[in-house]
């Protein structure tokens, strides 16, 4: 009788004996010993429970019967069956059960039959069930040698996907996958319009993260390959888009910039574009920038309608932290007058971080260079060498909870013995912040002391003083609760001499205080917003104004109103500036979702260039098989342009129904 | 319960030895004890009126057919009726089985060993609080606490059918193998079925116990029972 029990408990155990599930965890719902029942344990390995146990020598089998359940502490698995038979009790022993229920991590395997033997066990009409996703195959096997779990002819849904694949590897929450289809038609891909085909896949069901290798997607009868590998997210795909963003240039011109910031198109190379657009309080201009990096080569080119300018730089580093560099930098070309400069440069910089008693950070780092420098210059041209150094120490400490002070201080010196010139600078930084609550403060100072002064530009390396302060205050109200706020203050003061006020410091720079709220309001959520910028009526000079505004949105789903208002209250005259009421409102049309928007300053009457439409946007929404495509933009004056091009999965209920019919599993 | 690893070894063997036993037992209650081979150790007594011999310092019996030697301080026996003995020692073939207190009931045909039993032979080491035989159901049953040291089992209590070779162990009962370990609840059976095969006898298991075989163990057990309380 001993001799059938170990013989059993040996596949047990080598079942078990997969490296790929050794959690060493015995599941939650571990076996419950039956009423009467008997127990069978192998220490290290696991136990099995039963009512029944009963033995046929002259068939060579046994039978376990009755709740058996069989834990496999090993890989935390359990197993479940009415019945299980073991045969084979001289050699070659194999256990054979029907109807059996295999839980191992999120795992719960259902198989209308189970055969193990002691080089595999093999699961056949296996349902596959797990928190984030449903599957058949018809048959499951675990291979004994190598530890791993192997599906063939794999159909899978999750709440976005629906998979085929000729096999699949499970090990927990991942899934990877050979020869697959997948769609987010809630269809098998065999029947989507678009679908995506693959030599192979990793799928990632908690995260979800899907990654393709040699995939084609598959619209209609057209085909693409994609890039190997390829990954998207099982929830929605965000298309890359050009970031948008506002940007100040020296000349404190502003303007819209639509760009994209560096990509990876190949091993080592990045892209990178924008395009720059002027608004109203410049010219109209259109700028283009193309930037592109190649390892240690990089090349950036700006073109507008009155200048160009071509940066580029080619490094070679060395040994022992030593570089070599050639850049060059052009500028104006036949719309303006000629700016360039280039530099050969030899260089050594090291960098050290040490982390000091748990509490600290310590970085320095050190640089040294001589370079050949010449620039043209409106005044003409410079030539020469320089032969420079610098240093830089920053430590930054953690000291309590909440309370993070930081020192920066850097030196440098720069020779230029051509010119009889130099030009030496020392800068300390300190900065602390304090975080209590909802309460948080910080404090920056900024100093730069520079004696001498470059020959060259500041394009190349010339200096100017800087002497400033920085503090940010903000408190936030009510984060977890269902109405939250937020108060913010922001100071800059400029210590500087005020070369227009003579004997004065420039002062007070920026004073702006805001506060916003938001709460639910009347079945949706009303925010509230004010803010003022107060800099120019605290310490008025030319060219500075002051503004309050405010702002009142309700928004539900996808209806949004509201209004915003700014004043210039400084400002001689009629003190409105904007007086804007905006709206957007969906209107769905079969699969079509529609979403207008438009704002429209109701002040703008007063002034002589009326400009009624101040906002415009347009969101658009299509329900697809396969998911919803969203495509929209919205502008808005002093604000900018945003996009949204990207595509939601819908989330559907994780039904084995879903997997049926059964169809082919290759597409 | 859980031993070093040991040599392996037949698994049934330790129960073949229990149904050799009694099968010697069989015999020797059986035989009768005109059979006996008699040798007091010092004083002897003879109840003149009842015939009873009493071997105040102890003594042996000898079983002239099976050779059986039973050894112990203080026997007292009454010819055709009774055998009585006190810190005995059985040796022959079944090995040494050594008990405090040992009764055998030549008219009924049954024997009692209690006190703690302790029972070796090669391949076998198991104690009990008692022993219990009864020739003419041919049944042999080991009670409480059994423990085996090897095999290196325990149960409530093990039961013989010596003419069928079924065994029944009732829980809460372990047995142990190197890391392997099988146990039943209290008041659980399992049922051993002796066959013979190529390979000698073998012997099949069943947690579903035979009611002839269950209801026969009953008796057996009420006997003992009996027995025990005079």
């Amino acid at each position: 009788m001993i001799r059938w029990l170990v013989l059993v408990m040996a596949v047990w155990a080598t079942l078990g004996a997969g490296p790929a599930h050794a959690s060493g965890a015995v599941p939650p719902d571990a076996c419950v010993p039956v009423e009467g029942g008997a127990e069978l344990t192998v220490e290290g390995l696991g136990r099995a429970v039963f009512a029944g146990l009963s033995t046929d020598r002259v068939r060579d089998e046994a039978l376990l019967s009755g709740g058996v359940c069989v834990e496999f502490s090993a890989i935390g698995g359990v197993l479940r069956s009415e019945r299980l038979t073991v045969s084979g009790l001289g050699d070659g022993v194999a256990l054979a059960a029907a109807d059996v229920v295999f839980q191992l991590d999120e795992w719960t395997i259902a198989a209308d039959l189970l055969e193990a033997d002691v080089a595999g066990a093999v699961l056949v009409g296996v349902t596959l069930t797990s928190p984030d996703a449903v599957a058949l195959a018809e048959d499951l096997r675990v291979d004994l040698v190598s530890g791993t779990i192997t599906a063939h002819a794999l159909r899978l849904v999750t709440e976005t996907l629906w998979v085929v694949a000729d096999a699949a590897t499970l090990d927990g929450d991942r899934v990877a996958l050979a020869v697959v289809g997948l769609t987010t038609c809630d269809c098998p891909p065999a029947d989507a319009r678009v679908r995506l085909e693959a030599r192979a896949a990793e799928l990632d069901l908690v995260e979800p993260v899907v990654t393709l290798h040699g995939a084609d997607l598959v619209v209609g009868a057209l085909r693409w390959a994609l890039r190997d590998p390829w990954s998207f997210d099982g929830e929605n795909l965000a298309v890359p888009l050009p970031p948008i963003s506002v940007f100040e240039d020296p000349e404190g011109r502003r303007g819209t910039l639509v760009g994209v910031a560096e990509q990876p198109v190949a091993p080592g190379v990045g892209f990178a574009w924008d395009v720059g657009i002027g608004d109203d309080e410049r010219p109209p201009d259109l700028s283009v920038r193309v930037a592109a990096r190649a390892g240690d080569a990089s090349v950036d080119v700006t073109g507008a309608s009155d200048r160009v300018r071509v940066a580029w730089r080619v490094a070679r580093p060395l040994a022992a932290g030593w570089t070599v560099a050639y850049a060059q930098r052009l500028e104006g070309g036949a719309w303006d007058e000629p700016a360039r400069d280039q530099s050969v440069t030899a260089g050594w910089s090291r960098a050290w971080t040490t982390p000091a008693a748990g509490v600290a950070v310590v970085e320095v780092d050190a640089s040294t260079f001589t370079a050949l420098t010449a620039q043209t210059l409106a005044a003409g041209e410079v030539v020469g060498t320089r032969l420079g150094g610098s240093a830089r120490v920053r430590v930054a400490g953690d000291l309590a909870a909440g309370w993070r002070p930081a020192l920066e201080v850097a030196v440098g010196t720069t020779a230029y013995p051509g010119e009889g010139a130099l030009q030496t600078w020392v800068s300390a930084a300190p900065r602390a912040t304090l975080t209590v609550g909802g309460v948080r403060l910080d404090v920056e100072h900024l100093s730069r002391w520079v004696w001498g002064a470059s020959p060259f530009g500041v394009t190349v390396d010339r200096l100017g003083p800087l002497h400033r302060s920085d503090v940010r205050a903000s408190v936030t109200l009510g984060a977890d609760g269902d109405g939250t706020g937020r108060l913010t203050a922001v100071a800059r003061w400029d210590w500087r001499s005020d070369p227009r006020r003579p004997g004065r410091a420039i002062g007070l720079e920026r004073l702006e205080l805001s506060g916003s709220t938001s709460g639910a309001a009347w079945g949706g959520r009303l925010s509230v917003r004010a803010d003022a910028a107060l800099a120019g009526a605290v310490d008025p000079r030319p060219g500075r104004t002051s503004s309050l505004g405010a702002s009142v949105a309700w928004r539900r789903e996808a209806w949004e109103v509201g209004t915003r208002v700014r004043l210039d209250p400084t400002a001689p005259g009629w003190p409105w500036r904007e007086a804007t009421v905006f709206a957007a409102l969906p209107i769905t049309t079969g699969d079509w979702w529609w979403r207008p928007y438009l704002a429209v300053d109701l002040s703008s009457w007063t002034r002589e260039e009326a400009r009624w439409w101040v906002g415009h946007g347009l969101d658009l929404a299509w329900t697809s098989d396969f998911g919803v495509l969203d495509l929209g933009y919205r502008y808005d004056d002093g604000v900018g342009l945003q996009l949204n091009v990207g595509v939601r999965f819908e989330s559907r209920p994780l039904e084995l129904e879903r997997l049926n019919p059964v169809t082919e599993g290759r597409p | 319960m859980n031993g070093p690893a040991r040599h392996p070894r037949p698994p049934m063997r330790s129960i073949l030895v229990l149904v050799a036993l009694a099968a010697v037992a069989t015999g020797w209650a059986q035989s009768g004890i005109a059979e006996l081979e008699v040798t007091a150790y010092g004083r002897q007594s003879i109840d003149l009126a009842s015939g009873r011999t009493v071997l105040e310092d102890g003594g042996e019996l000898i079983e002239r057919g099976s050779g059986v030697r039973l050894v112990a301080a203080w026997i007292a026996y009454l010819e055709g009726v009774e055998v009585s003995a006190r810190d005995v020692s059985i040796d022959g073939d079944l090995g040494l089985v050594e008990a405090p207190l040992v009764a055998i009931d030549l008219a009924a045909g049954t024997l009692t060993a209690s006190g703690g039993v302790a029972w070796r032979r090669e391949g076998l080491q198991v104690t009990g609080e008692a022993l219990w035989f009864d020739a003419d159901a041919g049944i042999v049953g080991l009670l409480g606490g059994v423990e085996a040291v090897e095999p290196d089992a325990s149960a409530a209590e093990v039961w013989i059918e010596l003419a069928g070779g079924r065994v029944l162990l009732v829980g809460p009962y372990a047995y142990a193998d190197g890391p392997l370990v099988l146990r039943g609840p209290e008041g659980a059976g399992l049922q051993l079925d002796a066959r013979e095969s190529d390979e000698g006898v073998v012997y099949d298991a069943s947690t579903a116990v035979d009611g002839g075989w269950l209801a026969a163990v009953t008796a057996a057990r009420a006997s003992w029972e009996a027995a025990s309380a005079e």
